[in-house]
């Protein structure tokens, strides 16, 4: 299971959109191995529905903070190889001996097939973290479907139509989801963060360096507490539309032509290799 | 069966099909090496090592949804149950001792002795093994809440000790960032994010604010019997009050705030004194040396170093100190701290210290 997490209109929910238009482009234009099929109603509808959405020029709605959310369970077949390449070591030698059996298990198949276990819920819960501590199924919904995440995707909105500080929200979160995955413990989260700053299209230096990018936009204070409490992290840069392909003031914006999605794979890629010990 | 247990099927296996094989090549040699040493030795070897793996078989803890591995018999102390757990562990050595030596009187009376050693020497080598790999540290697991601290602060007005209580979960500079950590409760990230931004950190408030946090301390030994968290409350005491006053568990600790270039100063000799004599009151001593450990920390330093700042202390505060307190240490810690030269932008908590202070009261209470 994959959390996501972030702000309303940070771009979870196009995210997961882009994702299908993105394995559909490598299907075509890589490989035909390329695949991702719903496995659950949640996940079919969202791809009928938003993916129609977002492939006509349109953002797919906000996710509703009154509706219990649904686990999205998607089938991806990748070809085997296609795993990005990363700078950061195996973990310990117990993981470097999973890889190695691994790649033993794997040689000679061309593909492989990963269930990709997505819970988007309402960005409401991020904004207003008291919501998420609440008594109500939506809210115990969501909590148990955090607790059990073997990953995060963080989300960073660097657009924010707020002119509130990153500080006290970035820091609230982070000890909530530290109390929710370690209990009373607290401490740094035990599941693999994958950082991505949304919206990178209109930040080319984010794409450069995603991590000076987020210290730089949240201010020392906010970015430490993210980096103290998300210990295993990679940072990302994504656009789901595509860089120069998005037209819109304030908090309206609409994508100007077919969406050409920049980097959605890689953090789906690096947690999913984080959370099967590969790194 | 858990899942957690389904791969224990296969080191059990591994273990015994590696030792079958031991114990068939090396059985002559195995079977001299125990007969010419100590054959009393062997015997106990023979009887501790498999009462050994039985003892320390994993115990499964959850925290949140994921499971972690600890040994048996040092998770069963931490966590309660030791009496049923060491009973339950007994049953299983006595069955397995006489399935075992039953086993090795039938063959040896049948005229088997060689089979005879191989199973012994099986035994010897399979037990090793399994002991190994269930001492073989896992990332450790949280075990149950310690009996809560509380530690007071008390400080001359606007000497930080607000701030102190409410950025100390922002420390990430401190040394024992690596072994330490410090996660605040829900009321005092509110404290914190209400610090952050304010030119001044601190309205000047004539409530006494309190800060709850969980500290936990990961030792080496943790991997082996889980981490113990402890709650900690932060308790002002405030300039013409003593705060909230809490049950006294006997837990408790104290820290002094004074600001650092003030530490030389007659006043600040003063007001110190005035300090010393309330906490004089709260531990209970009012004639004796203060048992409890107090902390004297040096806020708004320029220079913040991790570790005791007892050299910025003059020799009078020092003598103070001595003559009140039994155990006693000087920190510095600040919430603006300078990175690569740059102050922080205004109003940006960027503490470090207060880790250091809170290990060193949590570690002496």
């Amino acid at each position: 299971m994959i959390g996501m997490w972030g702000s309303r209109r940070a771009g979870k929910t196009t995210f997961v959109s882009a994702l299908y238009h993105e394995i559909r482009r490598r299907k075509e234009e890589e490989s035909d191995i390329w695949k991702m099929v719903g496995q659950t109603d949640a996940a079919n509808e969202l791809l009928l529905r938003d993916w129609e959405r977002f492939r006509s020029s349109n953002f797919p709605e906000t996710t509703p903070s009154d509706v219990v959310a649904q686990p999205l369970i998607y089938e991806v077949t990748r070809p085997v190889g296609d795993e990005p390449k990363t700078t950061t070591p195996a973990r310990s030698w117990s993981g470097s001996l999973r890889k190695m059996s691994e790649w033993l298990i794997r040689a000679g198949a061309d593909r492989e097939t990963i269930t990709l276990n997505l819970f988007d819920p309402s960005g409401e819960f991020f904004s207003q973290p008291n919501r998420l501590i609440q008594d109500d199924p939506v809210a115990t919904q969501c909590r148990n479907m955090l607790r059990s995440s073997d990953g995060l995707l963080c989300f960073i909105d660097p657009t924010r139509s707020d002119d509130n500080e990153y500080f006290p929200l970035i820091f609230r979160n982070c000890v909530l989801l530290s109390k929710l995955l370690n209990e009373e413990a607290g401490g740094s989260l035990p599941v693999p963060v994958a950082i991505v700053v949304t919206k990178a299209d209109q930040f080319p230096e984010a794409f450069r360096d995603p991590r000076a990018f987020l210290r730089s936009t949240m201010g020392r204070a906010a970015f430490g507490a993210l980096m103290d409490y998300c210990e295993r992290r990679e940072f990302f840069a994504v656009s789901s539309v595509g860089t120069g392909n998005v037209e819109g003031k304030g908090t309206d914006f609409k994508p100007l032509d077919q969406p050409e999605p920049e980097g959605v794979w890689a953090p789906i890629a690096w947690l999913l290799d984080a959370m099967n010990g590969r790194l | 069966m858990k899942p957690e247990r389904r791969p224990w099927i296969a080191v059990y296996l591994v273990a015994g099909v590696v030792a079958a094989f031991v114990a068939a090549i090396w059985n002559a040699r195995l079977t001299q090496f125990f007969a010419t040493t100590s054959a009393t030795g062997a015997i106990v070897f023979f009887l501790l090592l498999p009462f050994l793996v039985i003892i320390t078989r994993p115990a499964f803890v959850r925290t949140g949804a994921r499971v972690h591995r600890g040994i048996g018999v040092l998770a069963a102390f931490r966590k309660g149950g030791a009496i049923g757990f060491f009973l339950r562990s007994l049953a299983a050595w006595i069955g397995a001792m006489l399935l075992v030596s039953g086993l090795l009187v039938v063959t040896w009376s049948a005229g088997g002795i060689a089979l005879a050693a191989a199973i012994s020497n099986w035994v010897y080598v399979a037990s090793s093994i399994v002991l190994l790999a269930h001492v073989v540290p896992d990332a450790g697991f949280i075990a149950a809440m310690a009996p809560p601290m509380t530690v007071y602060v008390t400080g001359a007005p606007g000497s930080g000790k607000t701030t102190f209580i409410g950025v100390a979960g922002l420390d990430t500079r401190s040394r024992e960032r690596g072994s330490w950590t410090l996660t605040p409760t829900e009321e005092t990230t509110l404290l914190t994010s209400s610090l952050h931004g304010s030119s001044q950190h601190v309205a000047a408030s004539s409530d006494a604010v309190s800060g709850e946090y969980t500290i936990v301390p990961h030792r080496a030994w943790s991997q082996f019997i889980g981490s113990r968290p402890v709650p900690l409350a932060l308790v002002e005491v405030g300039n013409r009050h003593e705060g909230r006053r809490r049950r006294d568990t006997g837990r408790t600790g104290f820290i002094i705030t004074l600001r650092a270039g003030e530490a030389t100063s007659r006043a600040s000799l003063d007001a110190i004194r005035q300090q010393l004599s309330m906490l004089h009151k709260l531990a209970g001593a009012p004639a004796s040396r203060i048992a409890r450990p107090v902390a004297l920390v040096l806020t708004c330093v320029d220079d913040w170093t991790t570790g005791s700042a007892k050299t910025l202390v003059s020799d009078e505060l020092a003598q103070l100190f001595d003559e009140h307190c039994r155990r006693w240490e000087a920190f510095s810690a600040t919430s603006q701290l300078r990175e690569d030269g740059k102050a922080p932008e205004q109003g940006e908590l960027v503490a470090a210290g207060q880790l250091s202070v809170l290990a060193w009261l949590v570690t002496k209470i």
